[in-house]
């Protein structure tokens, strides 16, 4: 069986804002004061109106020998710590997901050009959120796929976890074709544009 | 089986659906892995032998195995040429196995690729993959055609579509929901009926993913605007596993207690899913044996969707709100946006009318020269995934209607239709194809009439024709069309009269512009609003508004409330709430930022840029010198701001906020101060190193470096080890600043200490960075790490000390 990615064009957009005042440093109940409060809601809709976010996952079926999970053929993973997550799934969605160029264009604006440092710093936390918000989404789409089949979906594990090696975004990057979402990845295997995400799930028996 | 028949057929009995087909083949010796069909193909007995003991459980219908038979999915075996053949085979074998007295339903699953705006595949294409399985079904003699388990109602769209397009027999759609009752792209149960009812589908119900208790909630909701029969086929319970394989938690028996509750909810079609087998179909059998289901009665459905909302029309709620701002008519920007294909201005007029409580939004984008069909799609695209509220079509070409309407992932509303008779002429087959609600305009070829009795006349003669076309009366929504009353006294209360006539006599839905009626005079708002206010007592249905307009829409809430339409005064208060929170949030914003409140330090540990340049202004022309102000206000105010972050009592947005201000601060005060009393404390050069582009932190780092009297050298992101050394060597500096966040760039920083130290330069580095740690730090041989901009101050001046 080979198959091929899906794509998702246009994954839901959704900010949240608990978790993005957190990355801020607001933490234990505190609230960011009125100023900054304002600032958080206007980059909101600049982020809502800039960030397309976009997904890829591919279905695989793999195999396993020790501490290495073997995707496909010609690729295989060395982590312990991935294996531990994948030890029981029969089968392995790669996925990604990207918000675009535009929205880290504007930050980069604001720290750069307008030295509005702070919108910046906020932007940034929002667009962070953001692609956290849409690689969950998918993570979701894929969770509930997965129950409609009568399988239980692993937690979703990242190249830069622990032991699984960030080099292996190339082997990602190989398996789904990036581009397709408009992300590549560089010689030092960062994703570029930087608010994008990669990730590996598992589907096993309940 | 023709339509009428199947619509007799379930007048005089429930159709009992057949169970679980797949782990059937499995248990029966089917490989993991392999294709389905192509094996059930190769092993006829086994599935004949299923569809047989379906039948002989008492199924009224059998599905064909078919289930993955279009072209993406076995493209995925390296079978996509053999569509055709399969699902005419598979047909076939059905249809022998049962014989003439039960039916078999040809099934079409899921392609397992999303329609674009949210994958990649086109409407057409989605079509096209439908419509070839649908010609072997037919081909090989199904019956009726089944839609199942789908997730996504653009999918289902189009392959009812096609069925419909290609054949006459029954289409049942069967959707699946989720134990939040929504489907994977957040379609709930009453969206999804009114969009496939309305679309044409002859019975509409569920299959898959929840057990029997959470798909009657999904049968419930249905049932409440169910123009069609509806079937139901739950799983046996949820999946467990039991000695390493999966089984569903519901016995036969225990299933069966859940069929009563089916038949008394209107389901009328009751089947069983995954988990389920000819056993659990004889208890459905045995139940519904002698029984007729409840008769279907029409209920006009007032109602447009989008993918995942449903606004209803109705009179015991305030008029619907049609935000009518995507429309390039008297807004350049917008023009100019939609000529080069931006679609910018569309998102943020429809984010803030959403935010200012439109339930529609009317979407024209009619700009002169530009590809109106192509801009359609792109902006229904868009606004389909963005905005999630239904979409209102409006174009004077019936083309782009047309396939607006094919790929709009719901029931739109349309805008618009006249009496005039080739626009009648040229819009009816969209309206029976797609059944959309549409805004009509009671003009003839005569033009405008200009009493409302002759407007009327033109709505009763058009509703004949549109009768005669099988297109429902509960479809249309009369424009009253409303005049300038400036230019045509009278023009308001035949617009007035239009709307009460076809509200209450009629009993049609009713819309109305405002805008035109005060052209010309001033203050226009009190006219709209007073003119709102008299059509909302009239029975108006839905307004065509920009709902950003304050007056108007106060006016709008208080009109309805008056009018009866807003029970209790609940969307009053509510919007009366929002509203004060709203001015609330802006005076508290204001009263921060009045600089008379505050002096220096107050506004610079607040962060208020304009109130600290105010404050600033005001010492100056006190005559207080520069550098006391500096000393004695704002470093020590900047402290304090230092230490609350250091506290947590203060947050890092604070703290740059604070250090922006002063940054404005110091450009105000820069003339009037002597060179040598700006002196800084150092200088220093700062860089992401070479293959890390993540660079806010370093930012950071130095706006902070430069607030605390260091002068910075930003060299950027993604810097060459060569570039830094040779600029320390020109500038003659002796720090250097690194930051890098990943584990793979992080080493970079090493290599550029290394070829400082290897070349003997006198330099000094600092480094930082998230995944960096003192231990790191140590090891590659820095000089300082600190773990914020806070701490890298401090490190910075003690490194330019030594």
């Amino acid at each position: 069986m080979n198959n091929k990615p899906i794509l998702l064009s246009s994954l839901p957009c959704a900010i949240p804002y608990i978790p993005v005042i957190r990355r801020l440093g607001y933490k234990r109940g505190a609230e960011p004061d009125g100023i900054t409060k304002i600032l958080i809601d206007e980059l909101s809709k600049e982020a809502r109106l800039l960030a397309q976010p976009k997904g890829v996952y591919k279905i695989c079926n793999p195999s396993f020998s020790e501490n290495t999970v073997v995707i496909e053929p010609d690729i295989m993973i060395k982590s312990k710590s991935l294996y531990k997550v994948l030890a029981n799934s029969h089968t392995i969605i790669v996925m990604a997901v990207s918000i675009g160029k535009d929205i880290g264009l504007r930050r980069d604006y604001y720290l750069q050009e307008s030295a509005e440092v702070t919108k910046g710093l906020i932007l940034d936390a929002i667009c962070s959120e953001t692609v956290e918000a849409a690689m969950q989404a998918l993570h979701d789409n894929i969770k509930q796929t997965g129950l409609q089949r009568g399988y239980n979906t692993t937690m979703r594990y990242s190249p830069g976890y622990n032991d699984f090696n960030l080099s292996h975004q190339a082997d990602i990057d190989k398996l789904l074709n990036l581009k397709c979402i408009g992300v590549e990845v560089t010689d030092y295997y960062i994703l570029n544009p930087e608010k994008s995400i990669t990730a590996l799930t598992g589907w096993e028996n309940f | 089986m023709n339509k009428k028949k199947f619509f007799e057929l379930i007048k005089q009995k429930y159709l009992v659906l057949d169970g679980a087909v797949g782990t059937f083949l499995q248990k029966s010796g089917m490989p993991t892995g392999v294709c389905p069909e192509k094996w059930a193909l190769e092993n006829p007995d086994v599935l004949s032998g299923i569809h047989l003991s379906y039948k002989n459980a008492g199924s009224d219908i059998v599905y064909t195995c078919t289930f993955g038979a279009n072209r993406l999915k076995l493209e995925t075996y390296g079978l996509g040429d053999k569509v055709l053949e399969y699902n005419e085979q598979l047909a076939k074998l059905a249809k022998k196995a049962v014989g003439q007295e039960i039916y078999v339903a040809g099934a079409i699953g899921p392609m397992g690729h999303f329609i674009e705006p949210l994958g990649s595949l086109s409407f057409d294409q989605a079509y096209d993959i439908f419509s070839e399985q649908i010609k072997g079904l037919v081909a090989g003699g199904a019956d009726l055609i089944v839609i199942e388990t789908m997730i996504e109602i653009q999918e289902t769209r189009a392959a009812l579509l096609a069925a419909k397009d290609l054949c006459d027999l029954p289409v049942i759609t069967s959707v699946t929901f989720g134990d939040d009752q929504l489907t994977l792209t957040g379609s709930d149960p009453v969206t999804t009926l009114i969009t496939l009812q309305s679309l044409g589908a002859d019975c509409i119900g569920t299959n898959c993913s929840t057990g029997p208790g959470d798909m009657l909630k999904v049968i419930k909701a249905m049932r409440q605007y169910a123009n069609v029969p509806l079937m139901a086929k739950p799983n046996a319970g949820l999946p467990k596993i039991v000695n390493g394989e999966t089984v569903f938690d519901l016995s036969a028996e225990q299933f069966s207690k859940f069929i009563p509750e089916f038949i008394d909810s209107g389901a009328a079609l009751i089947g069983g899913c995954c988990g389920t087998s000819p056993e659990y179909i004889k208890y459905i059998k045995q139940i519904s044996e002698g029984k007729k289901p409840k008769p279907v009665t029409y209920v006009p459905v007032r109602a447009v969707t989008s993918r995942t909302k449903t606004v209803f029309f109705s009179n015991a709620n305030p008029p619907v709100i049609i935000g009518e701002r995507i429309n390039p008519t008297g807004k350049k920007k917008l023009s100019a946006e939609l000529a080069k294909g931006s679609m910018m201005e569309v998102k943020r007029f429809a984010m803030e009318q959403k935010d200012a409580g439109a339930d529609i939004l009317d979407v024209n984008v009619g700009v002169p020269k530009i590809d109106e069909l192509a801009t359609m799609k792109t902006a229904i695209f868009h606004l389909s995934t963005f905005s999630g509220l239904p979409l209102c079509i409006d174009s004077s070409d019936p083309e782009v209607i047309a396939q607006a309407l094919k790929i709009y992932p719901g029931r739109a509303l349309i805008n618009s239709l006249s009496g005039e008779s080739d626009k009648l002429k040229r819009l009816i087959p969209s309206i029976k194809k797609y059944n959309p609600l549409f805004i009509f305009l009671p003009i003839n070829d005569d033009g405008i009439p200009q009493t409302g009795e002759a407007r009327i006349d033109v709505v009763k003669k058009t509703l004949t024709r549109l009768k005669q076309e099988g297109i429902p009366a509960e479809s249309m929504v009369v424009d009253g069309i409303t005049m300038t009353v400036s230019a045509s006294p009278e023009s308001p209360k035949q617009t007035l009269k239009t709307i009460d006539y076809c509200a209450n006599k009629l009993n049609l839905l009713t819309t109305v512009g405002l805008s035109n009626v005060s052209f010309g005079l001033p203050e226009r708002k009190n006219v709209n609003s007073a003119f709102l206010s008299m059509a909302i007592d009239r029975g108006l249905g839905s307004l065509i508004i920009n709902p950003c307009l304050v007056t108007a829409m106060n006016i709008f809430y208080g009109a309805s409330l008056l009018a009866g339409r807003d029970k209790n005064a609940l969307i009053y208060i509510n919007k009366v709430k929002k509203i004060q929170t709203i001015q609330k949030g802006s005076n508290q914003h204001s009263g921060q930022n009045n600089p008379k409140d505050l002096n220096c330090k107050q506004a610079l540990i607040q962060g208020n840029k304009e109130a600290l340049l105010k404050a600033v202004k005001i010492e100056l022309d006190k005559k207080t010198k520069p550098m006391v102000i500096i000393d004695d206000f704002l470093i020590p105010a900047m402290q304090e701001v230092g230490a609350k972050f250091n506290n947590k009592e203060l947050f890092l947005p604070q703290l740059l906020l604070s250090t922006e201000a002063m940054q404005e601060a110091f450009k105000c005060l820069k003339p009037f101060m002597e060179e040598e009393n700006a002196s800084k404390i150092g200088r220093m050069i700062i860089a992401t190193v070479k293959g890390d582009i993540h660079d806010i932190g370093k930012n950071i780092v130095a706006l902070m470096l430069r607030n605390n009297g260091i002068d910075v050298i930003d060299l950027g992101k993604d810097i060459d080890a060569e570039i830094i050394i040779k600029t320390a060597e020109k500038e003659n500096i002796s720090l250097i600043g690194l930051s890098a966040l990943m584990t793979t760039t992080m080493v970079e920083m090493e290599n550029v200490i290394n070829i400082a130290r290897t070349e003997n330069k006198p330099l000094k580095f600092m480094v930082g960075g998230a995944v960096v740690t003192p231990e790191y730090a140590k090891t590659i041989g820095a000089d300082g790490y600190s773990k914020d901009a806070v701490e890298a101050v401090e490190i910075a001046k003690k490194l330019l000390e030594d």
